[in-house]
């Protein structure tokens, strides 16, 4: 039995016939299935080939670093690190989130250290604001610091034309595809308040930034098609990159069901808030077409929830019909084209700006990622939501079970740790219950 | 794939789902509420069933965390920023018909502020509210003790009715309101004797969708889950990890993440003559193999990955900040550790039986009842783990009853050990738990324990004028309890719940769970 112990539980019984189980539910056209990473390994065969590599065996575990070393180079390393870069660039926003919603205009307090203006123009630079970069370094008390770390930092900046990667900070070396750069402990900076004695720990989001554009760097050295990914998980005001199809190396046992629906996804995310015509892509792409009934001004999240499980079942069917028997595995594949679609909406419902459909899909998403479903990079992506509504709580729950992805991700929970403590104390009081 | 209709027929309309708006939506609870009456909650299924009867002056959503609420119109603040002046919605009514008015928010702040009033949830109060003014009958000006950042966060209390208490603000545990509350809440509650039924109420603010409700407590989890699948409930809200593999598995039924900071403790009795030094509690700690205890009772093997039940050291949860990191978790048992300090402790092993002072050392062990639903076997298995070590044990299950009589009032003193679970929201505060059980302090202390140098931890949390002090001061308490041990830490364990997909739009509210039940349909 290997690592990918599921995947190894094929075709034990469970079948009955596969006409009749696939003519069940026709949610979307067929034929737009029949392009899905979950046909193309439907049958025992298939599965099996990919299954014996140890390289998905370790991505199945979201053990990047060893799925790493197995892949080597190629498309598989490039997909790897197309996603590490969406792993730090989502604790980045985490990062900056948390900082803003402590030390911002309106939240920051009387006593806190003064050096919070550097993480301040950090945050503004992950936020796309290059002037409020300039503006939250420029401060003459951040120069003249008496926390050294902090007036290099704001120094090694400026000199870099308030550029991260051209600074001298943390510095992860030169980029080597297949490998995973180590990162300097956190926190980076003990900062003393300007009140009492008290010295507030905290962390360097440049540190995060300088990581994610290493990993960017590496996928695309890897195979330059690694772009499409990297575009998923940019941060808003990065320039969007494409890149031709990593194959079935880059959507196995991912969200997004075929290259199709990944483009269909690249476009939500790289749109912003210009709205995206969803009937435009619903002949070619079968999350498209699964949610062109939901999608009004807004999108009916109670109608995403509902097909989404439809998409799931008639995946089944298809892939039954494919491999001309139902396999154990096939239930835990399909699952993940049910997650993607609701994630694929809830990213549509922020193109649309819907905030309590994008609310209700996010949620809906959460719940739906159980098992090999649950995707690291949805979850951080989660928790940046989560701080930007000032919702420490879940975010730090959701941090914390991701931090051991990858080197230096743990850096973003002295971000959150400095917001939780101040949301709580404004909360107030509670007592315990039983 | 049996639930699931028709995509063609949803999109025309035509589907056959029909809201059963007569028929009731029924689910399991960990026990029954002890208190409707908000003032008097103790336990997490109270905290929920207030949410659904009454309403928060101010609360989260739950969708995107925005302050809001359902009763203010409109807020301003005033007196520089130490009062806040409110006008309320119009139209509320209470469940019985009376109008909702300023008078009811105010009196609330009074009973809050009342020293007549026992209440722990409104002693807290008093170090926030001075008063309250009834400007209007709309309009209701509170007074703070000084100025708060972000002040509507002060404001999530329930608002009780004044009329439902003759205007008497020394509100008391044993008033009726505690068994058939009146609130402004989506539902009206009426607690019997083996369950709570909840039916909606026409309001100006609420519009529920479920016409009625009802609480049972629950008891096997194999039963409940079994009658969750055979639809004979349609939600259960905690689900033992064991498990959540079968409801994940049923298309008809969907698991739910409910975000709550629960974490579970061993209390050791400190004023048990056998259990007063601390090397012997050190012992105890070292004979728990965790591991092999998650494992049984969990269900969680040693490296599973995304386990609901990670290892604590401490009184908070491993994401906390509060968690001191530089201590660490006792994972496996120790044995010849624990023997050495038994030893040193006083204790002499004869005949296979530890012995203090000549004799045979026999421990009474307890355990919440609904806890051993939640973990089951725990309380076994604690107890043979001690026992394999030698101590003779008596086991215990502590109805939720005796808990609230006995176990939180520290009155349990005939105990040893006690399991437990304490689940916190956002405020983390701890210091009823450990604080020596004096006047209003130490009100959940089990065994009342007593450390000066633990009170004066807290006291420097209490008094933390910085979010560092209060960090600080509880990285210390963190790590002088993981020394001195009045509790054994065992783990968090997350909570999911698991409902019928028949129920929509079941938005799940970190801590309070039903804030936004009006969204809630039953479909068929």
């Amino acid at each position: 039995m290997g690592l990918l112990a599921p995947l190894f539980l094929l075709a034990c019984g469970g079948g009955g016939d596969a006409n009749e189980s696939a003519s069940e539910k026709s949610l979307v056209p067929d034929s737009l299935l029949q392009s899905s990473w979950q046909i193309q390994v439907a049958s025992a065969d298939a599965m099996a080939e990919l299954a014996e590599k140890p390289a998905w065996q370790a991505y199945f575990k979201h053990d990047y670093s060893t799925a790493l070393e197995a892949f080597g180079t190629g498309s598989g390393a490039a997909r790897m690190h197309a996603e590490l870069a969406g792993l730090y660039r989502q604790t980045a926003r985490i990062q900056a989130n948390a900082i803003q919603a402590t030390y911002g205009a309106d939240q920051i307090r009387e006593g806190d250290p003064a050096e919070v203006g550097y993480l301040l123009g950090v945050a503004s630079w992950i936020a796309g604001d290059s002037q409020g970069v300039k503006d939250q370094m420029g401060a003459a008390n951040l120069r003249s610091s008496k926390v050294k770390a902090i007036a290099e930092a704001v120094a090694q900046w400026a000199v870099a034309d308030f550029e991260p990667g051209e600074t001298g900070l943390f510095n992860p070396g030169a980029v080597q595809v297949g490998s995973v750069p180590d990162a300097t402990e956190a926190p980076h900076f003990l900062l003393p308040e300007q009140m009492g004695e008290g010295v507030v720990e905290v962390s360097d989001p440049t540190q995060t930034i300088r990581l994610a554009e290493w990993h960017a760097s590496a996928a695309l050295q890897a195979d330059p098609a690694a772009g499409r990914i990297l575009d998923l998980w940019r941060l808003d005001w990065q320039p969007a990159l494409g890149g031709e199809s990593l194959g079935l190396d880059g959507l196995f046992l991912g969200p997004w069901m075929s290259d199709v629906d990944l483009d269909f996804v690249r476009a939500i995310q790289i749109a912003g808030v210009e709205p995206v015509a969803v009937q435009d892509w619903a002949s070619k792409s079968a999350f498209a077409a699964a949610l062109v009934p939901c999608v009004t001004k807004e999108v009916d999240s109670e109608c995403v929830i509902d097909r989404a499980a439809d998409l799931q079942s008639q995946l089944e069917g298809a892939m039954e019909l494919a491999a001309g028997e139902k396999t154990a595995d096939h239930t835990m594949l399909a699952s993940h084209a049910r997650v993607g679609l609701i994630r694929t909406a809830a990213r549509l419902a922020r193109n649309l700006q819907d905030e309590k459909g994008e609310g209700l899909l996010r949620l809906a998403a959460l719940d739906a990622s159980d098992g090999p479903a649950l995707d690291p990079l949805y979850q951080l992506s989660m928790s940046a939501w989560d701080t930007h509504n000032r919702n420490p709580h879940r975010a730090q729950a959701l941090l914390h079970e991701e931090v051991s992805r990858a080197p230096g991700l743990d850096a973003a929970r002295y971000s959150l740790n400095v917001l939780y403590l101040r949301v709580s104390r404004d909360a107030g009081d509670g007592i315990p219950m039983h | 794939m049996a639930n699931k209709k028709s995509s063609f027929l949803i999109v025309a309309g035509l589907a056959a789902s029909v809201l059963t708006m007569g028929q009731s939506l029924n689910f399991y609870e960990e026990s029954l509420p002890t208190s409707m009456n908000p003032l008097y909650a103790k336990s997490m299924v109270d905290t929920r069933v207030n949410e659904l009867v009454m309403d928060r002056l101010y609360y989260h959503s739950p969708i995107n965390n925005a302050l809001t609420s359902r009763l203010v119109d409109q807020w301003q603040m005033s007196e520089g920023g130490k009062a806040i002046k409110l006008t309320l919605k119009p139209g509320i009514k209470w469940h019985d018909g009376t109008p909702f008015t300023a008078v009811d928010v105010c009196f609330t702040v009074d009973a809050m502020l009342d020293e007549g009033t026992p209440s722990p949830i409104a002693v807290k109060k008093r170090a926030v509210f001075t008063g309250c003014e009834v400007q209007a009958e709309n309009v209701a000006m509170v007074r703070f003790t000084k100025i708060f950042h972000n002040p509507r966060n002060r404001l999530g209390f329930y608002v009780m009715p004044s009329h439902a208490f003759d205007g008497n603000t020394a509100i008391q545990p044993d008033h009726v309101f505690a068994n058939r509350p009146i609130g402004t809440g989506p539902v009206k509650g009426n607690r019997g004797r083996r369950g709570v039924s909840f039916s909606k109420v026409a309001n100006t603010h609420h519009s529920a969708k479920v016409g009625k409700m009802s609480l049972q407590e629950g008891a096997d989890p194999l039963v409940q889950v079994r009658t969750l699948q055979n639809n004979g409930v349609q939600g259960i809200v905690t689900v033992p990890p064991p498990y959540r593999a079968d409801v994940s598995a049923s298309d008809e039924l969907s698991l739910k993440s409910y975000d709550l900071r629960s974490w579970w403790f061993v209390a050791v009795n400190t004023n048990k003559s056998h259990l007063g030094d601390k090397r012997v509690r050190q012992a105890m700690n070292k004979i728990l193999d965790r591991t092999e205890l998650r494992q049984l009772s969990i269900g969680v093997g040693p490296n599973e990955q995304n386990s609901p039940c990670e290892f604590i050291s401490g009184p908070f949860v491993q994401s906390s900040p509060y968690y001191n990191r530089g201590i660490a978790v006792q994972e496996k048992s120790s044995l010849t550790e624990a023997v050495a300090l038994l030893k040193a402790g006083g204790m002499r092993k004869v005949g296979g039986t530890w012995h203090y002072k000549g004799k045979p050392v026999s421990l009474k062990i307890g355990i919440k009842a609904s806890l051993d639903v939640e973990a089951p076997d725990l309380l076994s298995q604690i107890s043979n783990q001690l026992g394999a070590a030698g101590f003779q044990r008596q086991q215990h299950k502590i109805s939720t009853d005796d808990w609230n009589r006995l176990v939180l009032t520290g009155k349990a003193d005939d105990f040893d050990l006690i399991i437990g679970k304490w689940s916190f929201g956002l405020v983390e505060d701890v210091n009823p738990l450990f604080h020596t059980r004096k006047g209003a302090r130490g009100g959940l202390n089990i065994f009342k324990y007593s450390s000066t140098k633990v009170d004066t931890l807290l006291a420097a949390f209490d008094g933390a004028r910085t979010d560092t002090q209060a960090q600080d001061a509880y990285h210390e308490l963190h790590e002088v309890l993981a020394d001195d041990l009045p509790y054994l830490f065992l783990w968090k364990l997350d909570t999911k719940s698991a409902w019928q997909t028949s129920v929509r739009g079941n938005t799940i509210s970190p801590y309070y769970y039903w804030t936004e039940y009006d969204a809630w349909k039953y479909v068929q």
